[in-house]
């Protein structure tokens, strides 16, 4: 968790047009000389997850030290939305133990985009907004023809081990670009020493992409990203991962004509893969009462189309045209001793076609204020697709179990710039989402937080909300000061109800729940930032966070993380860099445990810190990150943490990369 | 014009005897009538058998409007019994003589079935093996009014994960030749794997169709071991509070 280095990472502009959007750098233009932009997003070697957890508002749902689940301001799965450079993907577990953020790695990345609620950004409806994981293309015509990097590092903790590397081709017509990693770790010692238990992992990920300009105007991009992991241990459930699979691909096509007012139009078509088995054969054998395999898939095929137009310089016109298929399918064997195998898709084959029309105009109204509204209407069609699934759900829904509904969101956010210290923004938005198939379809799903068994509900209803959100932004010498208030108003709401008289499936479940819609509930919070560099080597960061959220029934809604505050001091002096961090988070007590099956959390405190040296050599650059995170050692888990793993205690990282 | 033609083509009927899709388990000459009787399963198990008895002239003539009646018999040296049946009538459609019997027993060291066919007050004797099944399809009771019945679930057993129709029929032992279909039940039921203690949702209780059959909805959730429980009364009075079936697939 060397977040004090990544903090770097985050460029923080006096007028961010967009309240609701965010974007991370994650790897500047191997072009750009100045060594201190060079530097920004060096460390590649930081997992996603952690990179994610260092954005302001979100938070990580955590089942072991891999593939943790990305929430904004409290909303997750299927509340926000993930797409890697537009592509919609979909984790094939059953569990959520693969969300797409897990076949990403820092090292195809450019940047990752943070909606908090919809806007031009996104590529799907949405309520909660989500991430937009953009990949790095290579760049066609650059000052080196071979430039790239190469690193290696190490964990006391876990004996973890990465390494990585990138390079890129660069010609006038022409440009190419291949990076992998590797990653692999044993299990975690908690704070205070106690090993955590199947919480190893291991994965490689690499990525090809490549641009070709066949005339001034007109390029082809493709990508190609394959992640494989394997033998991952998830401490917080039930089973463990034999592997998890993901090819993701894409060719794109952009028209970019200059001195027109179309600035660009890019068509892209792609396909995405994932192959997903959990595995409880490293399991002590009194944990596991019957042996079982538990297989999934995800395909998605999809494609956008997307214009943007600029007319007098002050309005920018987008249009985009995105469709995909997605189809799950998920099953189950358990082998029982004595007695025969038993068999059942726990995701009966079930398919979600989306086609979705995005519009929206960005608008500068003088020199001060600026304007984004939009609108986007998306057909969502739900079905199962084979004999087999409809079969198997005919015993737990009567009726049609196909569904297709229309959804819209549509949207408003501004921005004033009163003086050139003090800017105010403020959005509203109306926003719907469909269930996702997983709670429209999903078969004894186990839900560790809770200890209940899920059955989907084909006859949900859209969960919508009215987002509001505003704020401030405040700059004057030293001192930088922002804060924001946002709320979402929900309408049904989608929880998990109780069903009483079900017999459960999985052995030591409670009990049975079917997904339903709560008729509201409410989610608000705050987020404020304070930055003051009192001396030019120094700077001060507090960035605090907070949520609120409950439903009609007075019930507090599950996953929402507490009081956060982290506080980061660092010195950058000459080619050296400090950083000491301290993050603070209050117990969360407003839970519910009769409803959501929540235990309140105590609070923590934990001190990071980090040190790191760029050496130019010649044209090369070397960095050095050096980080001890958790200094004091701390035995701690975030309300997020499933079942209430300790995180990790004590670690010494050590970061060496070489860019050329 | 086209239809007309197309239409015209499939006019022409064939009056070809129908194919017998049933497996054949024994054929006997009587009369100068061929005998031939025909089961739905590969072969005949304890449990509810479906049977169908074909019958020839020696010209090869069907004949569709014979008498035909079984009586299962079951031969332990010291004593012999029958078993609850369900006497043929012809069915059109097949072209065959469609009845049942349960067989309540395998034939083993212990005793062996034969099954008389007769027709038309001519009988011949079929000698049949009877396998016995891993999951029992049969179940036999003595209820609270010292009634000795018979449950056993109608084949075929084509089960899918899923809603699957359910039919039961149940039978009084009046003699040990004489098992008449019992109309009289209320039947309430609940499946259960045995393997995993859980049981499902959804599923409707038997209702009488007549003929001692009882048509309810069992819904399995995953394929495996289930044990379908019955809880059986009669005027409100419990006559069985547990007898079970046992499933596999």
């Amino acid at each position: 968790m060397p977040g004090a280095v990544l903090l770097r990472a985050q460029e923080d502009t006096l007028l961010r047009s967009v309240v609701t959007l965010q974007e991370v750098i994650v790897q500047q233009d191997g072009r750009l000389h100045n060594s201190r932009e060079r530097k920004q997003g060096a460390d590649l070697q930081v997992p996603t997850d952690q990179l994610l957890e260092k954005i302001s508002g979100v938070n990580m749902i955590r089942r072991g030290n891999y593939a943790w689940e990305p929430a904004i301001r409290g909303l997750n799965a299927g509340q926000i939305n993930v797409t890697i450079s537009g592509m919609a993907i979909f984790g094939a577990c059953t569990d959520r133990m693969d969300p797409a953020s897990s076949y990403i790695e820092p090292n195809n990345l450019k940047s990752v985009a943070v909606s908090y609620g919809t806007n031009n950004e996104s590529y799907g409806s949405t309520i909660g907004g989500g991430f937009n994981f953009k990949l790095k293309q290579p760049r066609l015509n650059s000052e080196k023809r071979f430039s790239g990097l190469a690193g290696l590092g190490f964990e006391s903790n876990a004996d973890a081990l990465q390494t990585l590397a990138a390079l890129e081709y660069s010609s006038k017509n022409f440009a190419v670009r291949g990076n992998g990693i590797f990653r692999k770790a044993g299990n975690y010692a908690a704070g205070g020493g106690s090993r955590i238990d199947n919480s190893q992992y291991a994965k490689w990920n690499g990525g090809l992409s490549a641009v070709y300009r066949f005339s001034d105007h007109h390029f082809i991009y493709t990508d190609y990203i394959q992640d494989e992991g394997w033998d991952i241990g998830y401490p917080a459930l039930l089973m463990d991962v034999a592997f998890a699979r993901a090819k993701i691909a894409s060719v794109a096509y952009r028209y970019q004509p200059h001195s027109k007012n179309l600035h660009h139009w890019e068509t892209k078509l792609y396909f995405n893969t994932i192959d997903h088995a959990m595995d409880d054969t490293k399991r002590p054998k009194d944990q596991v009462p019957v042996h079982m395999d538990m297989p999934g898939t995800s395909r998605t095929t999809g494609f956008y189309s997307e214009a943007l137009w600029t007319f007098d310089n002050a309005h920018h016109l987008t249009v985009r045209l995105n469709g995909y298929r997605n189809r799950l399918h998920a099953e189950m064997t358990m082998y029982p001793e004595g007695a025969a195998s038993m068999f059942m898709l726990t995701i009966p084959d079930a398919q979600r076609d989306v086609a979705g029309l995005d519009i929206s105009h960005k608008m500068h109204i003088g020199q001060n204020a600026e304007i984004v509204a939009g609108a986007r209407a998306d057909y969502t069609g739900s079905s199962l697709y084979s004999a087999e699934g409809k079969q198997l759900f005919s015993g737990m829904h009567l009726g049609n179990l196909g569904r297709s509904t229309l959804l819209y969101n549509i949207y408003l956010n501004g921005a004033y710039r009163m003086n050139n210290h003090a800017q105010l923004f403020a959005g509203v938005a109306r926003a719907m989402r469909s269930a996702t198939l997983q709670e429209m379809y999903g078969f004894y799903l186990f839900n560790r937080s809770d200890g209940f068994d899920y059955i989907g509900n084909p006859g949900l209803k859209n969960e919508a909300s009215c987002n509001l959100s505003t704020g401030a932004r405040f700059r004057k010498s030293i001192v930088a000061i922002e804060g924001q208030v946002f709320a979402y108003f929900f309408q049904h709401y989608i929880a998990g109800m109780q069903v009483p008289g079900y017999s459960a499936m999985t052995y030591g479940a409670r009990g049975v729940k079917r997904y339903g819609n709560i008729s509201s509930a409410v989610l608000y919070g705050a987020e404020a930032n304070i930055e003051v560099k009192p001396l030019s080597v120094l700077t001060l960061k507090s960035s605090n966070t907070y949520i609120h959220g409950q439903d009609v029934n007075s019930n507090a809604l599950p996953l929402i993380a507490p009081f956060k505050s982290v506080n980061t001091l660092s010195v950058n002096w000459k080619e050296y860099r400090f950083t000491g961090e301290y993050e603070y988070a209050a117990a969360q007590r407003h839970i519910s445990s009769t409803f959501y099956g929540e235990l309140s959390s105590p609070s923590y405190t934990i001190v990071n810190l980090a040190a790191g040296k760029s050496i130019p050599i010649k044209s090369t650059l070397l960095d050095l990150s050096i980080s001890l995170t958790n200094l004091f050692d701390r035995n701690y888990y975030t309300h997020l943490d499933i079942l209430k793993i300790p995180r990790l205690g004590r670690n010494l990282t050590v970061h060496l990369t070489l860019q050329f | 014009m086209l239809c007309a033609l197309i239409f015209a083509g499939c006019k022409k009927e064939d009056v070809k005897p129908v194919e017998i899709n049933k497996n054949k388990i024994a054929e006997l000459t009587s009369d100068k009538t061929t005998i031939t009787l025909w089961s739905e399963k590969a072969g005949l198990t304890t449990g509810y058998n479906k049977l169908y008895v074909s019958l020839k002239e020696d010209n090869g003539k069907e004949i569709s409007n014979a008498a035909v009646s079984f009586m299962p018999m079951m031969d332990m040296g010291t004593m012999k019994h029958s078993s609850p049946l369900e006497q043929p009538l012809f069915n059109s459609t097949l072209r065959l003589y469609e009845g049942a019997v349960v067989f309540t027993m395998p034939t083993s060291a212990m005793g062996s079935w034969q099954l008389d066919v007769s027709v038309n007050s001519v009988t011949v004797s079929f000698p049949v093996t009877i396998n016995s099944t891993t999951q029992k399809h049969v179940a036999s009771f003595v209820g609270t009014d010292e009634n000795k019945y018979f449950i056993s679930l109608v084949s075929p057993l084509q089960w899918k994960i899923g809603l699957n129709d359910l039919d039961i029929v149940i039978n009084r032992q009046a003699s040990k030749m004489d098992f008449p279909a019992d109309d009289g039940f209320t039947v309430a039921f609940f499946p259960e794997m045995p393997s995993m203690e859980h049981g499902s949702p959804n599923n409707v209780d038997p209702v009488l169709k007549g003929n001692g059959h009882y048509l309810g909805k069992v819904n399995y959730t995953m394929s495996g071991d289930w044990r379908l429980h019955f809880k059986l009364k009669k005027n409100g009075i419990v006559i069985k509070d547990d007898v079970s079936l046992d499933i596999l697939f």
